[in-house]
């Protein structure tokens, strides 16, 4: 949500979903997490942990991310049941097991809409501080590859999927403890 | 009519459709018109994008044999598109006769319309023709051309995976009729039952009449199965690792087998002696790149094993199973070696391919460039000994290198290097000759130079006896060929370059006291004052480089036309964009880098702008607001609760602020981390910018009326500073 949140400051069309079954969240033991329905509003997870724990979760900093994130959107989506609602021209994901359900359901589906979307895993530990340095990493690849794709009027210049692997590499050497993953694949 | 002119009526045009979906087919046939008969590319990107998006199976507003009717009078339009060069046309024609493929076989089938199935096949023919080539790109080498219009090589892929279905059956083909006659009646019942069961609503050449009068289904079938053999021969064939390519093949592979089950053994079996390992570099692939590419196709194929495992398309009895989860599990291995490594940092042998005929890495017989480097150079240009400085090496130990090297040489390899660099040079030469204005005279050699001189001073001693010299013509040097745009970005580029090498010079680096002495010189023979840089200091690069970007290129003397200003304005932001990425790249030290950049943008733009007779005019800056607006949009989100002192440091240097400028601070007031942060610098400049104290107190009121958790921090301020203003 973090990068959702950098992406959509800086101007960008941006979504954003989870992968799994539910949505789990830290709860009183590491054996009792929170789980809710895909679709259940941030704002009513957040009242949930309010009246459960106040103190426990302002600590662990639940309730100020779930603060943030009613006001970016309204509840969380699951990536599988909107894939082919919202096509978009990248799928960043944070975490390899989400790059790999997004590739799979991908295939799943078909690639009946004859689409080319472009999937980029940036492994993200999940912890504030490195969710804001990933969130601007991915900030960094959407403004070059913005960058490669405005130049499609001009005549003879490179096209920007044959950019992508040198755009790919060029971010990978700046940031060697964020091992990255690509492919293109169809809506 | 301009391109942007038509491009606008099309837009309106299309609007339309959606309005009102029953103007489908008429307007499907004004866009094709157009783009039949359009020049512009803007204008035949728009057409093609148009028809990949309304022919898409998610546009579901239009019926299905409303699309199909229409899809019969856009397929000479494509045809012209596809003629185009251009990736971004050809990748949408491309994907849009993927959409419309099936719809059009069905139509033939039924109405056996012979000129439309031609007009499709032909463009077939051509996309399959064109198929792992670069077109719509001119062809350069052979093997850099592999990794060139990666995005129509993607969409071909998928175009092909499109045509395998349609030319296929569900079910492994019955024989045909008369096939069948040899067959055991009781199999032949139990192969039409199954057929019957295969006819479901997919439109494929199951559906399809044997003895149809325009399809031969024989021969469709068989050039959809020779197709599939041409997407599992790549695997095998493709030399290079092209990621992408090999992955999007391998997508639509998974794509074929979920949809037709009896070619999916084959597919495994490729997949299952798929070596990517062994694949080479691309030409001017990096290392980096290189393993990047291994990566990714490694977990794009442990991807699609493992949708297949999941949706039971290989189960436990494929006796390739075993081998599948060995595969997955090395894979696995990799990646978790890759994570605790570090990708970087994990060994990989360059793997460049070496043709015997041609031992050298960069055979190309053209350059790009005029550099001497680049016309002898026969080594890859990522090969680190383009790197090397032989003028450092000692003359002697140049020497003996030289001598061992042309006893030890191999004479064919020596004159087939020598023919590479001649070619380069020949060309280089006619490349020349072209340039020169054909009004100039030509060199050509010493001897009809010396004739020439001779008859030039002949005619001038006789004119200077006759006639006045001032009257005649002199002679006049050839005119150096006008810098390109091209030309003028890559210099500029350069000299960006250089401004920021000089920034991290010390003060007392040899360059700068090479300044020093130039300047001491100056100073004797004129004396200068009143200049930005007496003395070299650490930030005088950027005086040098803000000046140039707000004043060296406007007041160019060039400026003839509006065409060359804007041409100017785009060289000025070339440059203020280098400053603006090199400020954030580390804003808490780079901080007055900003400030003195934009005071200096405002100042030179305040003084461009203003009359000088009227004092009280208020003076337009807009350039100085929109790099403020884009440093403050850049800057805001990745300030943190404790950068209190750069910020306000920064609003308070800035040399104007104005209500949209202050409005930016009010997404640092909603993050709930960084309130204080945005308060505070609000009530700065409340209290020392009485200019912009309205528009701040209006940001308080607005974020006191609609944000109701910062009503408690928010309504103390706005009844201190609130009621002044009102």
């Amino acid at each position: 949500m973090e990068s959702h949140k950098v992406l959509k400051d800086a101007g960008f069309n941006v979504n954003s979903f989870g992968t799994g079954s539910a949505v789990r969240l830290p709860g009183v033991s590491i054996d009792k997490p929170n789980v809710y329905p895909f679709g259940t509003p941030y704002e009513q997870i957040l009242q949930d942990l309010e009246r459960q724990d106040p103190k426990l979760y302002q600590n662990n900093g639940l309730l100020r991310m779930l603060d943030r994130n009613r006001k970016i959107k309204k509840a969380p989506q699951k990536w599988q049941d909107n894939s082919t609602r919202y096509n978009f021209d990248f799928v960043f994901t944070c975490e390899e097991r989400c790059f790999d359900a997004v590739c799979e359901d991908l295939l799943h589906k078909g690639g009946n809409l004859n689409k080319i979307v472009h999937i980029i895993n940036v492994d993200i530990k999940d912890d504030d501080e490195n969710a804001k340095i990933g969130a601007r990493g991915i900030l960094e690849l959407a403004k070059s590859f913005e960058k490669a794709s405005n130049n499609v009027n001009e005549r003879d210049s490179k096209p920007f999927e044959d950019l992508i692997p040198e755009i790919l590499s060029n971010w990978q050497e700046n940031h060697p403890n964020l091992p990255i993953l690509y492919s293109p694949a169809f809506y | 009519m301009s391109a942007e002119e038509t491009i606008a009526i099309l837009t309106q045009t299309k609007s339309v459709i959606f309005d009102n979906p029953q103007t489908f087919p008429e307007i499907i046939k004004v866009v094709s018109n157009i783009a039949e008969s359009s020049g512009f590319l803007q204008v035949q990107q728009w057409c093609s994008q148009f028809f990949n998006e309304v022919f898409s199976p998610e546009n579901q507003k239009i019926p299905f044999y409303t699309k199909q009717e229409a899809a019969n009078s856009i397929i000479r339009a494509l045809i012209n598109l596809s003629k185009v060069h251009d990736v971004t046309v050809y990748r949408n024609v491309v994907l849009t006769l993927t959409h419309i493929y099936d719809m059009l076989f069905d139509l033939v089938a039924k109405t056996s319309n012979g000129v439309l199935w031609q007009q499709l096949s032909d463009i077939k023919n051509f996309i399959l023709s064109n198929w792992n080539t670069s077109y719509p790109l001119k062809e350069q080498d052979k093997d850099s051309d592999k990794f060139r219009s990666i995005g129509s090589k993607i969409a071909t892929a998928k175009f092909i995976s499109k045509v395998i279905i349609v030319q296929s059956s569900p079910q492994q083909t019955p024989p045909s009729s008369q096939q069948q006659q040899h067959l055991d009646p009781r199999r032949r019942a139990q192969q039409q039952l199954q057929q019957q069961k295969s006819n479901t609503n997919e439109i494929c050449i199951a559906n399809l009449q044997d003895n149809h009068s325009v399809l031969n289904k024989i021969n469709l079938e068989a050039e959809g199965q020779g197709l599939l053999d041409l997407l599992l021969n790549f695997f095998q064939d493709e030399e290079f690792l092209v990621s992408q390519v090999f992955i999007a093949v391998l997508n639509v592979l998974v794509y074929i087998i979920q949809r037709r089950r009896h070619v999916s053994q084959k597919v495994y079996q490729v997949i299952s002696e798929f070596d990517y390992a062994s694949k080479y570099q691309g030409p001017n692939d990096s290392i980096t790149t290189y393993k990047l590419h291994k990566r990714f196709i490694a977990r794009a194929t442990k991807n699609a094993l493992n949708l297949c495992i999941k949706s039971s398309l290989i189960t436990s009895s494929n006796p390739l199973n075993a081998k599948f989860a060995k595969m997955v599990s090395n894979i696995d291995a990799k990646m978790a070696e890759h994570k605790k490594k570090g990708i970087l940092n994990i060994e990989e042998k360059p793997n460049k391919k070496i043709d015997p005929n041609n031992p050298f890495p960069n055979n190309s017989t053209v350059i790009d460039d005029n550099e001497l480097k680049s016309l002898y150079q026969l080594i890859a240009n990522s090969n680190d000994l383009t790197n090397l400085d032989a003028s450092q090496i000692p003359q002697q130990t140049l020497s003996n290198i030289a001598i061992a090297t042309l006893v030890n040489l191999d004479t064919p390899k020596l004159i087939s290097a020598l023919s590479i660099v001649s070619q380069r040079y020949t060309d280089l030469t006619n490349k020349t000759n072209a340039g020169i204005d054909p009004g100039t005279e030509e060199v050509k050699n010493e001897e009809e130079e010396q004739l020439k001189d001779d008859e030039d001073n002949n005619i001038m001693l006789k004119q200077e006896n006759n006639e006045d010299l001032e009257t005649q013509p002199g002679f006049l040097l050839p005119q150096p060929s006008k810098f390109s745009n091209d030309d003028k970005k890559k210099h500029l580029s350069f000299i960006i370059t250089n401004f920021f090498q000089l920034s991290k010079l010390s003060e007392t680096d040899e360059t700068i006291n090479s300044f020093a002495s130039n300047k001491e010189a100056l100073d004797n023979s004129i004396k200068i004052s009143k200049v930005a840089i007496n003395d070299w200091k650490k930030n005088s690069w950027l005086v040098l480089l803000t000046r140039l970007a707000t004043r060296g290129l406007l007041n160019s003397p060039t400026k003839e036309e509006t065409d060359e200003l804007s041409n100017n304005e785009f060289f000025s932001d070339l440059i203020r964009d280098a400053i603006f990425n090199y400020s954030l790249e580390n804003i808490h030290e780079r901080i007055d880098i900003i400030i003195e950049w934009l005071n200096e943008e405002w100042y030179s733009e305040f003084t461009k702008n203003s009359n000088d007779n009227d004092n009280d005019e208020h003076v337009e800056t807009p350039i100085y607001f929109k790099w403020t607006e884009k440093v403050l949009d850049s800057l805001i989100p990745f300030l943190e609760a404790n950068d209190r002192k750069i910020f306000i440091r920064l609003l308070s240097d800035l040399p104007v602020l104005n209500e949209n400028l202050v409005s930016k601070i009010k997404s640092l007031c909603t993050d709930p981390q960084r309130t204080t942060l945005g308060l505070q610098s609000l009530q700065f400049l409340i209290i020392y910018r009485p200019p912009v104290k309205s528009a701040c107190v209006n940001l308080l009121k607005d974020l006191n009326d609609n944000y109701e958790d910062l009503k408690e921090k928010v309504g103390p301020l706005l009844v201190k500073y609130g009621s002044e203003t009102a």
